[in-house]
């Protein structure tokens, strides 16, 4: 009862016309930005950060979930239509959606990853209602070393479930954790690799570094492309928007399924809506039977893929707003603009801003229905945007992150900052070494470090304070297996495989 | 360059800057009366740089890597727009050095259609001015225009 009280408030504040305008602001321009091959959720959130800095917080986080939610419904657009996915989460869509635009189904397939993602974000924002508020009450409980804990172990899950190898993603770790020591320490007031800088006192300035990290970064990596679009783009007219009923009865089960499981992996730390959309797509291909067409066009791949990023997307704020720990590059961003508004993302958020958690959950329903209905009547226009030559876009990029993070503190050296984190980005990229890690030791980092203080001070016997504590010590315990497991499994597999290669060769 | 050639040399930079962190924590200290103290977290910071940059440092490049360019000059060319487009940001103004940047990065690296730069230039303008200075009341670097 009390939840569905909070819900009706939270829609109260949701459907205000300016949280409504904030909101329909945020979904449009994500969708567009989210549109546009390579940029994705993060990026979008990044680039519109700093706007967000002259509301109320309420409608400033409405906005960013806006944006977050446009641009993972963007993603689809460019996956289906160019067969270049928006970001990693719809690489599953574009393999279908491209085959199937290929057979003149580009609109069918459009309108169903439109309602696969509002499917997935509804489901999602229902089951983020129920468990939320469960798992902030119990977080209430959580003191500095469970914390700490908790923190060691969403960066112990994150090489189990990374695509890329272990040392990029250890370096990009270890840089993020370095960077975040940038500036005075506040509990002992004694600067820390500031090399006599004033303006590092206060730190690497957050907006500067994600915006340069993933807007700056991005373009340039794609300013070595040639102009115009390589791959043939495919358009479609409205009336081709709708799907024949064969197409809902095929991919209904298919829906439901990948938005429970899409929210389960996007609530857990580390995983997000990539492996969220791969995990179902595998599991939609090993149950569909013989005369399906993976691979080549099937329409329950789009309908995996779309329903379970979205429900990931949504599900990755569970951490955030129970725990305080962002799952996710996005929610790491948005999490940075939650310490900007001065609000303190975790169990307390519920008690204390209660405004702002409900209206944020009530925006994700508002949201929902905007976005498809903005997304199935705004394809033609998008589809138009994508055909703008790239160079002038990236150059229309640039402009507008600059504008953005020079307007956040009128400073010219957070510009000179972005600079040097956008070529810093390139070049990880072109090494392949992954950015999000960064992001997240970033926000993470003050975090640990204020916690363990506080363990360590309130503790009579030093670090056998997290023995004393049952929750913090399963944590830990769950850490060191997160960690070392996958590493174990790892290496077992590839000797097997050393070992078959071998006996093959005999 | 090859992207193998500049994985080895971002790797040494990577070492050389760990050992250089690590360094700079010992002198600020690991232990505090008993709590960590400002060198602690840094110097966390410095050996996991260094390990994972050694690792990389000596891990076998693939085909691909050895082969492919990293560095081609478009990006670089853009880069260095970008940081003209910051030096002038603040001594020509927000609106001169955008048009400047916005015909450098469209006509001179990339030669797109005239009509087409000055459409988009005029729109971003006008879009980006409404929403910083209009819609934010955003203080913009005025420059030599008034």
């Amino acid at each position: 009862m009390d939840t569905l009280t909070s819900l009706f408030s939270g829609f109260a504040i949701a459907l205000q016309p300016h949280n409504l305008l904030a909101l329909a602001f945020g979904g449009t321009v994500g969708t567009i930005v989210g549109a546009f091959p390579g940029l994705g959720a993060p990026t979008a959130i990044a680039l519109l950060l700093p706007l967000t800095f002259s509301l109320d917080p309420t409608s400033a986080v409405i906005m960013l979930a806006g944006i977050y939610y446009g641009s993972q419904f963007g993603n689809s657009i460019s996956a289906i239509l160019l067969g270049i996915p928006g970001d990693s989460a719809s690489v599953v869509t574009a393999i279908e959606g491209y085959k199937l635009a290929g057979r003149g189904q580009a609109g069918r397939a459009l309108t169903i990853a439109a309602f696969c993602s509002f499917a997935g974000s509804t489901i999602s924002a229902v089951l983020l209602m129920v468990a939320a508020p469960l798992l902030s009450s119990v977080a209430l409980k959580f003191g500095p070393p469970e914390y700490t804990a908790l923190i060691i172990l969403s960066f112990a899950v994150l090489p189990a479930f990374s695509t890329g190898d272990r040392a990029r993603l250890f370096l990009s770790l270890g840089i993020g954790l370095f960077i975040a020591t940038i500036g005075v320490d506040d509990f002992t007031a004694k600067s820390r690799f500031t090399m006599g800088v004033i303006d590092l006192m206060s730190g690497i300035g957050f907006v500067p570094a994600v915006i340069g990290l993933y807007g700056i970064a991005d373009v340039f990596y794609y300013a070595g492309e040639k102009s115009g679009v390589n791959h043939k783009v495919y358009s479609v007219r409205l009336r081709d928007l709708w799907p024949p009923l064969s197409d809902w009865l095929l991919v209904r089960m298919t829906m439901v399924r990948s938005s429970l499981i899409g929210f389960v992996i996007g609530a857990m730390p580390g995983l997000g809506a990539t492996i969220a959309a791969f995990t179902t797509y595998a599991m939609e291909r090993a149950l569909a039977k013989k005369d399906n067409r993976f691979g080549e066009g099937d329409m329950r791949g789009v309908a995996a893929g779309e329903a379970a990023n979205n429900a990931a997307a949504i599900g990755a704020m569970v951490p955030m707003l129970t725990l305080g720990i962002p799952g996710s590059a996005s929610t790491a961003i948005m999490f940075g603009g939650f310490m900007i508004w001065g609000l303190t993302p975790g169990p307390m958020l519920f008690q204390r801003n209660p405004d702002f958690v409900w209206g944020l959950i009530a925006s994700m329903y508002v949201g929902s229905v905007f976005l498809l209905i903005i997304n199935v009547a705004l394809v033609p226009a998008v589809v138009s945007i994508l055909r703008l030559p790239k160079p002038v876009l990236r150059a229309v990029i640039v402009i507008f992150c600059s504008i953005a993070t020079y307007s956040v503190n009128l400073s010219m050296f957070d510009l000179w900052i972005m600079l040097l984190f956008g070529v810093f980005g390139y070049l990880l990229r072109l090494i392949r070494v992954p950015e999000t890690p960064i992001v997240l030791a970033m926000v993470l980092q003050p975090i640990l470090e204020g916690s363990l203080r506080q363990s360590m001070a309130m503790s009579d016997s030093g670090l056998m304070i997290f023995l004393r504590h049952p929750v913090a010590l399963g944590l830990l315990i769950a850490a060191a297996v997160s960690f070392v497991v996958p590493a174990v499994i790892g290496r077992m597999r590839r000797r097997a495989t050393f070992r078959k290669g071998a006996t093959d060769g005999i | 360059m090859t992207v193998a050639t500049l994985q080895r040399f971002l790797a040494l930079v990577f070492v050389a800057l760990g050992v250089a962190v690590c360094r700079g924590s010992i002198e600020l200290g690991f232990v505090n009366y008993g709590t960590p103290a400002s060198g602690l977290f840094p110097f966390a910071a410095g050996i996991l740089i260094v390990l994972a940059a050694t690792v990389l440092l000596f891990s076998r490049p693939t085909e691909d890597d050895r082969s492919v360019p990293a560095l081609t000059p478009a990006p670089v060319l853009f880069i260095l727009a970008t940081a003209g487009y910051f030096l002038l940001f603040d001594r020509l103004g927000t609106l001169v050095s955008t048009v400047l940047f916005m015909a450098v990065a469209t006509l001179v690296l990339a030669r797109e259609k005239p009509l087409t730069v000055v459409m988009a230039a005029a729109i971003s303008v006008a879009l980006i001015h409404f929403m910083f200075s209009v819609w934010l009341g955003t203080n913009l670097p005025h420059g030599i225009l008034w």
